[in-house]
């Protein structure tokens, strides 16, 4: 599929819509993938599926070692290790409403609020 | 240890209020306090006594909804080694857990959201409330009576609710749900209304006709709508070459080009009302020629004047009377018969009120944007999330190419590092004596720069004085003009780059800072040089002109300013980027490239601008002109970018430099054109020989004039002159106005920081609802332990007879 050829979270991506979890995808997992990366999918429904994509370890929270994980991919692994730990600590920081050191489902939700620019960023073009 | 047990609470019944939309406020903490308090006490005894069965009880009035769902076999995390498996089981089976998980959870929760959103009008029954003393969860109602559903059943019910809905609700319900399409589908078909008996087939089918017509009409609609948004994009010029920019450079230097593309589009806006109702019209009827017209030579593109005097450029070719009369010519005493088809054209009131209603609407969508621009750059609360936004919603998963992606993962790796170095930059403190210092140097650096300021502004004002002493100017020696557009260039080339080896010497805290107070040096130099060219032309030349046009030669004196403006800014790029390059890495053997001046430039952009609008009076052609430059400058910078420039090398946050940027635009830049303009509308005396205003003692007569003549045509158009007369004309609305404005915005204010205090607030509860949380956790974990514990010392006892146990336990 060449519109997630390069994408850093093309794994995470086909992991989260497949039905056995493991990557493949029947037709009707594809049609959920685009339709939840459409225009046109509320902003609810995606910070939902964005908020799977990002929790590598499937533990319904996103810990310290998911954000490392997605630090790391988004950047390719050319920041340094204390960098990355930094980010890492001041996202928690920030989006950690109930201080248990990991974001849930709500606290992510809650952040995506504030990011005026999620819809169009969260977003495949056909 | 069989049935996932289910913690349940006994809630004391508040009294129902007639609304019933009552719960249990997190005010009433402390009776839920007691109760978990009580609960834990009766359990962990329970449990000391009879091992370990928890009873399932029969809530009375709701339950703690641990049981959200019936299949769950999913284990806690792994990485919690200290917790036994009785409590990793209660804790993967807590809502918060079981949300993201189990179909039936998710079916559970679109029902009650769909029960709310259909009783929203009726008082919502007390069987809905989910009582819990955690009311974060009250969203997931996911047990709204005591018996566990199955999920068929759950299915049923959201099925049943979702007919109840109306189409648009059921669609945007659906839509929102994370389910996969098929289950989408198929409850999306069992949801549409049922066909109904035969008698009311034929009322239902009509109705079902005019929904099936509006529902495609809707859709229709909405794919055209969908349609032009995307060819739009695709129009959006310079959207690639925009990309490349801030993948190669970062979001900082992108900001001036999106400024640039913003100016062109303020110009674009402003231009068509002038070519259609100014320009069009008089070049369509142009006036008898005055004098012999001098040839073309190639000096008229730097000055303005000789060929170009006498055409639709300038004020003073537009004719003072009515165009396009219906009398042609009157024959003596008969009757003026109208020819068909014409249409008689003020030309002096089209000139005012068009200008005057393109500047107003400049007015206001410069304040609209403003404002757009703040409310998306200032949310409240908005400037304490940036880490986490930039981790999780940077990645433009739009993006396809190799090297795209590659330009993506650069500029995210510079915005991550920018964040981390203004953050450290922070954390940096100073000795006392050390901000002594640093408070000494800055006074003497900005005492040095408005040293300067009045330097130029006085070079300025001697030098407009000798142009005076020199007019008039012969036709020969029309070069002799283009001497105090230089001078004020070059004041204005020179004075930045004095500003930044002075601003060298002092060492600030933060880029942001550094940036934002060259801009306000450079700022302060440009106005005021402008200000003191705005009185020489209003209040000195006016008066040496007298009997000749000064409105054209004002005109010709802004068309000037801006092509040596544009000349001085392609030799600023050429020195400034290519030859330093060069220079540095042939001669000084130096590998780094010059940094992109962005302050500089958006100066430069502003500075043009307000040139535009201050001369729009004189000269209705001047924003094309601005079109034409600004597209060649894009063009222009951008080369030069790529070629010359890196990225700077202190990096620093562009958030918010684009609001600052239209903020500047508005208010010095935009007021001041519109003060000087209404200065000359209002008080200065329009030249006799040229323009539409000649005859008039103010260009506004024109106006006033206009409505006297409406008040003597009759009473059928009366209000126009009452308008004028008291709305206009008296101050009093004005001030009524200006009070109205204030209270808006003061009101405004004082909801932002209510909303402040609200968020505060919520965000200090959630932390309490998360300690509360760990509290239960621990609680519950020890009440395992201590069972474990009994269960390994009643094993050994095990061969001890069961009476002494027995009566153990019939004492306590």
């Amino acid at each position: 599929m060449p519109e997630l050829k390069d994408n850093p979270f093309r794994q995470r991506i086909a992991q989260v819509f497949s039905e056995d979890g493991d990557g493949h995808m029947t037709l009707d997992n594809f049609l959920d993938m685009f339709s939840v990366m459409s225009e046109m999918a509320p902003r609810d429904l995606k910070a939902y599926y964005a908020f799977k994509i990002y929790d590598f370890n499937n533990d319904d929270y996103i810990c310290a070692w998911d954000l490392e994980q997605t630090v790391t991919k988004l950047t390719r692994g050319e920041l340094s290790t204390e960098e990355v730990s930094l980010i890492c600590e001041k996202v928690l920081d920030e989006a950690d409403g109930d201080h248990d050191g990991r974001l849930s489902l709500e606290d992510f939700q809650n952040m995506i609020l504030r990011a005026p620019d999620f819809l169009s960023t969260f977003h495949i073009r056909i | 240890m069989s049935q996932s047990p289910a913690f349940v609470l006994n809630v004391l019944e508040t009294p129902e209020d007639p609304e019933g939309s009552q719960e249990p406020s997190p005010y009433d903490e402390s009776e839920v306090h007691d109760s978990f308090h009580q609960l834990i006490q009766e359990q962990s005894r329970w449990v000391a006594e009879e091992g370990l069965e928890l009873q399932q009880r029969q809530p009375e009035t709701g339950a703690l909804g641990a049981s959200g769902s019936d299949h769950e076999t999913m284990l806690g995390p792994e990485g919690a080694p200290v917790y036994s498996m009785a409590t990793l089981r209660i804790l993967a089976s807590m809502p918060s857990r079981t949300i993201g998980r189990s179909r039936g959870a998710i079916i559970s929760q679109y029902y009650s959201r769909t029960v709310k959103l259909r009783r929203r009008a009726g008082r919502p029954q007390l069987r809905d409330m989910g009582r819990s003393a955690r009311p974060s969860l009250r969203l997931y109602d996911l047990e709204l009576d005591s018996a566990v559903l199955e999920e068929e059943e759950k299915r049923g019910l959201l099925v049943k609710e979702l007919q109840g809905l109306t189409a648009a609700q059921r669609d945007h319900m659906l839509r929102g749900m994370p389910l996969s399409l098929a289950e989408k589908r198929g409850l999306r078909e069992e949801s549409r209304p049922p066909r109904g008996k035969h008698r009311a087939q034929w009322h239902r089918g009509l109705l079902s006709c005019c929904d099936q017509l509006r529902d495609s009409c809707v859709l229709a609609s909405h794919n055209l709508g969908l349609a032009l948004l995307s060819g739009l994009q695709a129009l959006m010029p310079w959207h690639y070459a925009l990309k490349r920019i801030g993948g190669r450079f970062g979001s900082s230097v992108l900001s001036y080009f999106l400024f640039l593309k913003t100016l062109l589009a303020f110009n674009t806006l402003l231009l068509p009302p002038l070519l259609a109702f100014i320009v069009g019209v008089q070049a369509a009827f142009p006036p008898a020629p005055t004098g012999p017209v001098p040839a073309f030579t190639g000096l008229e593109l730097l000055t303005g004047g000789g060929y170009f005097t006498h055409s639709v450029m300038y004020y003073g070719y537009y004719s003072n009377a009515t165009l396009n009369q219906p009398c042609a010519s009157p024959l003596d005493g008969s009757q003026c018969t109208p020819e068909a088809g014409s249409l008689p054209y003020s030309m002096p009131l089209a000139y005012l009120f068009t200008l005057g209603a393109a500047f107003f609407i400049t007015c206001i969508t410069l304040v609209y944007s403003m404002s757009r621009s703040f409310g998306e750059s200032y949310r409240v609360g908005s400037t304490s999330g940036v880490h986490a936004i930039t981790v999780f919603c940077s990645w433009d998963y739009k993006v396809t190419q190799r090297w795209a992606t590659r330009l993506q993962h650069d500029n995210i790796r510079t915005q991550l590092k920018e964040l981390l170095a203004e953050w450290q930059s922070r954390q940096h403190r100073r000795s006392a004596c050390g901000q002594l210092r640093r408070v000494a140097v800055l006074g003497l650096v900005w005492l040095l720069c408005l040293g300067t300021t009045l330097g130029c502004t006085l070079a300025v004002y001697t030098f407009s004085e000798l142009m005076i002493k020199q007019s008039p100017v012969s036709a020969e020696r029309e070069a002799v003009l283009l001497l105090l557009p230089l001078v004020v260039c070059l004041l204005n080339l020179g004075g930045p780059y004095l500003f930044r080896i002075l601003a060298a010497l002092e060492r600030h805290d933060s880029p942001v800072l550094e940036v934002y107070v060259a801009i306000c040096r450079n700022l302060i130099l440009k106005m005021v040089t402008l200000g003191i060219l705005c009185y020489h032309w209003l209040g000195r030349r006016v008066g040496t002109l007298k009997d000749q046009c000064w409105e054209n030669f004002v005109g010709q004196e802004l068309y000037r300013l801006m092509v040596m403006d544009f000349i001085f800014t392609l030799l600023d790029t050429l020195l400034g980027e290519l030859v330093w390059r060069l220079f540095s890495e042939k001669q000084l053997k130096r590998k780094g490239k010059p940094e992109f001046d962005i302050a500089g430039n958006v100066l430069e952009l502003i500075y043009g601008q307000t040139l535009t609008w201050l001369g729009v009076l004189f000269s209705p052609l001047l924003p094309a002109m601005q079109i034409i430059k600004l597209l060649l400058l894009f063009y222009i910078k951008k080369a030069s970018l790529m070629a010359n420039c890196q990225a700077p090398r202190r990096p620093w946050k562009a958030s918010h430099m684009s609001t600052v940027f239209i903020s500047l635009l508005c208010f010095p830049s935009f007021l001041g054109a519109a003060v000087f303009l209404c200065y000359a509308v209002w008080q200065v005396k329009p030249s006799s020989t040229c323009g539409p205003f000649r005859t008039l003692d103010t260009m506004y007569e024109a106006g006033k004039v206009w409505v006297r003549r409406l008040e003597k045509a009759g009473p059928r158009v009366s209000w126009l002159p009452w308008i004028h007369r008291y709305l206009v004309e008296d101050t009093f609305p004005i001030y009524l106005v200006s009070a109205l404005l204030l209270a808006v915005i003061y009101l405004n204010i004082q909801v932002v920081k209510g909303q402040r205090k609200v968020i505060c607030l919520l965000k200090e509860q959630i932390s309490n609802e998360g300690e509360d949380k760990i509290f239960l956790i621990n609680k519950l974990q020890r009440v395992y332990e201590r069972k474990e514990r009994s269960r390994a010392g009643r094993t050994e006892e095990a061969v001890t007879p069961p009476a002494l146990l027995t009566d153990g336990w019939d004492a306590q």
